[in-house]
């Protein structure tokens, strides 16, 4: 099993967006999918309760109250981390995780908050012994703004590179409120969306702590 | 072996042995096969194309699986394996198997839970061809009954071919036994009568293993010791064969680095790993038949032995030259001595392949195989006195032994500070068992009490380690310039020997201080495995 934190202390840098995603991503693709929601607001649950029958299954776990046991016979397990928490909080739910995935927007305000977030959690034991790895996605991009090159020019003052970023289109809204994603949708355009997720995709499952062999060879 | 209609969550296992060895002398056993092993039917005769395919990051050899699909005629099979982990003489592994229309791979009409959760995510056209093997393969079916009367059915194929993978091509040769009934003994049984007819190796490496080195251009590399679960209620019988087992496990694992050579630690590792099977068999070697305990001893021993010059080579020239280099830097002398350690270590590894490729080598690994695989130690000659004693709990035996070892070494070290260089050796010795002794017991008992008395051993074994250097280094040296003669260049090896020799002597003098506090630090440790005496104190 692979367990991902998706945590960032701002709010509304689309936490629950790409949690959610993440979830719908290894379900569609066949994968045993678990997300657990540690946010107060349940945002995470209600989008599992209103999924249909029809898409691919996700088993959603209230963890509102502080994590619980992490689940049997699942492949992939997401945490949706609360806003604003605590470092206690966050420490307690990084010791679970192989990886933790940071979203950022493009956007004055958050900048500050997330590079004091990531030098908190760089300060964390599992980070600081390479134990989970850390991935910055960067999210509602408009490609070719000037505030999206001001965001690539801060990730790199921050020592990351970032796994992918995310475009703004108006169809995340749209399927967050039917418990779906565009990993459920067909059509070119959705096809094409699901491109901006792969780099992230493939920074988790590099991160699968039952890899037999660290590199390629042997 | 499987079809994807199967029911039941569990993945098939296929157990198999594989043979490599020279072209003509496979092809000479092939053909004496039916007559040696009475089989009246013609081969059945496949070309085989598999095409193995990956993510660009090879994620899926990361996770020890092979996906490929081959092409059987008209027909596209789709299989992945799982359980490429480490190498051993047996080979177990999962299996997926399914029909698909072309060489495109389908990941996704995979509907076995695990293997599934194995493979993880595949994004949509990520999975590109890696490598392609093309075999030409026979095969016959080998029935009859083993040794002890039991029935047997084993496949066996004869495979020629390549491997092609980014315009490398490699040459495939061997005779792949699967055992498709009966006891995995007889797999070995059928591979020592082959034995007779023509010398082969066995592979431990998969086809796959080998198509992925041609990929990526990577040297073997070498692994470590697994860890071995041992619990205080397990009967002696049962950690007798896991501990061999996992050092045999371990040693043939690093038979590929060793054969390379590129890097020194394949060699350290299959020593290790025969290190520890000799070091099993004198802890254990009580509880079993006499006969047997020779012969495992001689082969281990021979085994060791054919590795030690290249082992020794590789110190003398990475930590015994080393240092001295540092400090006088551009010194002739020392080049010249290098230079001779280069040419001695090269001859060294010679004598490691041949070894290594040796009939004497493969038929001890397929006669304890086998073995190992009937515990066949339970045998007339097995005393009543042994079997009891194999049908004891672990931790009974572990107490006996490691209270017998640490006398041992108490007694050995009595007076230490005035105790001359030869019985230190024998210290030195008595320590090394006593530490093998902890390393297999260990576990048996609360770590926080062992850890203090393992890190005492781990000390004074490390500072009694500087005796063996010098007597190590002055071996060596003997040997590099016993043919140097009086030459100018013989003066040389004989000036730098002098050097050598002179820093080494010189380290223990400095280091008697150190062997002094470790000693007297270790005999003050209170052993772990007694409870009692922990209270009374």
């Amino acid at each position: 099993m692979i367990t991902v934190l998706v945590a960032n202390t701002k709010g509304g840098c689309g936490k629950t967006t790409v949690a959610t995603h993440l979830a719908a991503a290894f379900a569609t693709a066949g994968l045993r999918a678990a997300l657990a929601d540690a946010d107060k607001q349940g945002s995470s649950l209600g989008w599992v309760a209103t999924r249909p029958e029809t898409a691919a299954p996700i088993q959603a776990i209230d963890w509102r109250d502080g994590p619980g046991k992490t689940p049997k016979q699942v492949d992939r397990l997401i945490i949706d981390a609360p806003a604003g928490m605590k470092m206690k909080k966050i420490e307690e739910l990084l010791r679970l995780a192989d990886v933790i995935v940071v979203p950022v927007l493009p956007s004055g305000f958050d900048e500050p908050v997330t590079g004091e977030f990531l030098q908190q959690i760089e300060a964390l034991k599992p980070i600081r012994k390479n134990k989970t790895a850390v991935a910055i996605l960067r999210n509602r991009v408009q490609t070719g703004t000037r505030m999206a090159a001001k965001l690539d020019k801060f990730m790199l003052g921050v020592g990351h590179t970032g796994v992918g970023r995310l475009r703004h289109r108006m169809v995340y809204a749209d399927v967050a409120g039917r418990g779906l994603s565009v990993f459920d949708l067909s059509g070119k355009q959705n096809e094409d969306l699901r491109e901006d997720w792969a780099p992230v995709l493939r920074y988790i499952e590099n991160a699968d702590p039952a890899m037999p062999f660290s590199a390629a060879g042997e | 072996m499987t079809s994807p209609t199967s029911t039941g969550p569990s993945v098939p296992v296929e157990t198999e042995l594989k043979l490599r060895g020279d072209p003509e002398a496979l092809l000479r056993l092939w053909q004496t096969l039916p007559q040696a092993a009475s089989i009246a039917a013609a081969p059945k005769i496949k070309d085989l194309e598999n095409v193995y395919y990956d993510t660009a990051d090879l994620r899926l050899r990361k996770r020890g699986l092979a996906f490929r699909i081959r092409r059987d005629g008209t027909r596209f099979i789709q299989t992945v394996k799982t359980g490429d982990t480490a190498s051993s003489a047996v080979l177990s592994r999962g299996e997926w198997e399914g029909e698909v229309p072309s060489l495109e791979p389908q990941p996704d009409i995979i509907d076995n839970p695990e293997i599934r959760a194995a493979l993880g995510l595949i994004l949509p056209g990520e999975l590109r061809p890696v490598f392609t093997t093309r075999v030409h393969r026979e095969v016959l079916k080998v029935n009859g009954t083993d040794s002890l009367g039991r029935l047997k059915v084993i496949e066996a194929a004869f495979d020629r071919g390549e491997i092609e993978a980014a315009g490398l091509k490699e040459a495939i040769s061997e005779i792949e036994l699967e055992l498709v009934k009966g006891p995995a003994r007889a797999l070995f049984d059928l591979a020592l009568t082959l034995q007779d007819i023509a010398p082969t190796s066995i592979e431990t490496r998969s086809k796959s293993a080998r198509g992925y080195a041609l990929a990526t251009g990577r040297k073997p590399t070498w692994h470590r010791a697994e860890a071995v679960e041992l619990t205080p209620e397990m009967r002696v019988d049962d950690a007798l064969a896991a501990i061999l087992e996992a050092c045999l496990r371990h040693w043939t694992a690093n038979e590929m680095a060793a054969l390379d050579g590129s890097d020194p630690e394949g060699v350290h590792q299959l020593r290790v790993g025969l290190r520890r099977f000799r070091s099993a068999l004198s802890v254990f070697g009580a509880l079993l038949p006499p006969d047997h305990l020779t012969w495992l001893k001689t082969e281990a021993k021979w085994a060791i032995n054919s590795l030690g010059p290249a082992r020794d080579w590789d110190v003398f020239q990475a930590d015994l030259l080393a240092p001295l280099e540092a400090y006088r830097p551009d010194d002739d002398a020392l080049a010249a001595l290098r230079a001779g350690a280069a040419d001695k270590q090269a001859v060294a590894y010679q004598q490691v392949r041949e070894a290594l490729s040796s009939p004497r080598y493969t038929r001890f690994l397929l006669r304890l195989g086998g073995w190992l695989e009937d515990r066949a130690w339970h045998c007339a000659e097995l005393t009543a006195e042994q079997d009891v004693a194999l049908n004891q709990p672990l931790v009974q035996l572990g107490k006996a032994l490691l209270a017998k070892r640490h006398r041992q070494v108490l007694k050995r070290g009595k007076g230490f500070k005035r105790l001359p260089t030869a019985e230190r050796h024998e210290l030195r010795i008595a320590v090394k068992k006593l530490r093998y002794t902890t390393e297999f017991f260990r576990d048996l008992f609360p770590a926080k009490r062992a850890k203090p008395y393992i890190a005492a051993l781990r000390d004074l074994q490390e500072s009694l380690g500087h005796l063996n250097d010098v007597a190590v280094a002055e071996h060596l040296l003997a040997e590099l310039t016993q043919s140097a003669g009086h030459s100018k260049a013989g003066a040389k090896l004989h000036r730098a020997a002098g050097l050598v020799a002179g820093w080494y002597d010189r380290a223990l003098l400095d280091f008697e201080p150190e062997m002094q506090r470790t000693w007297k630090s270790f005999a003050a440790t209170a052993p772990f495995w007694d409870a009692s005496k922990k209270q009374k104190a």
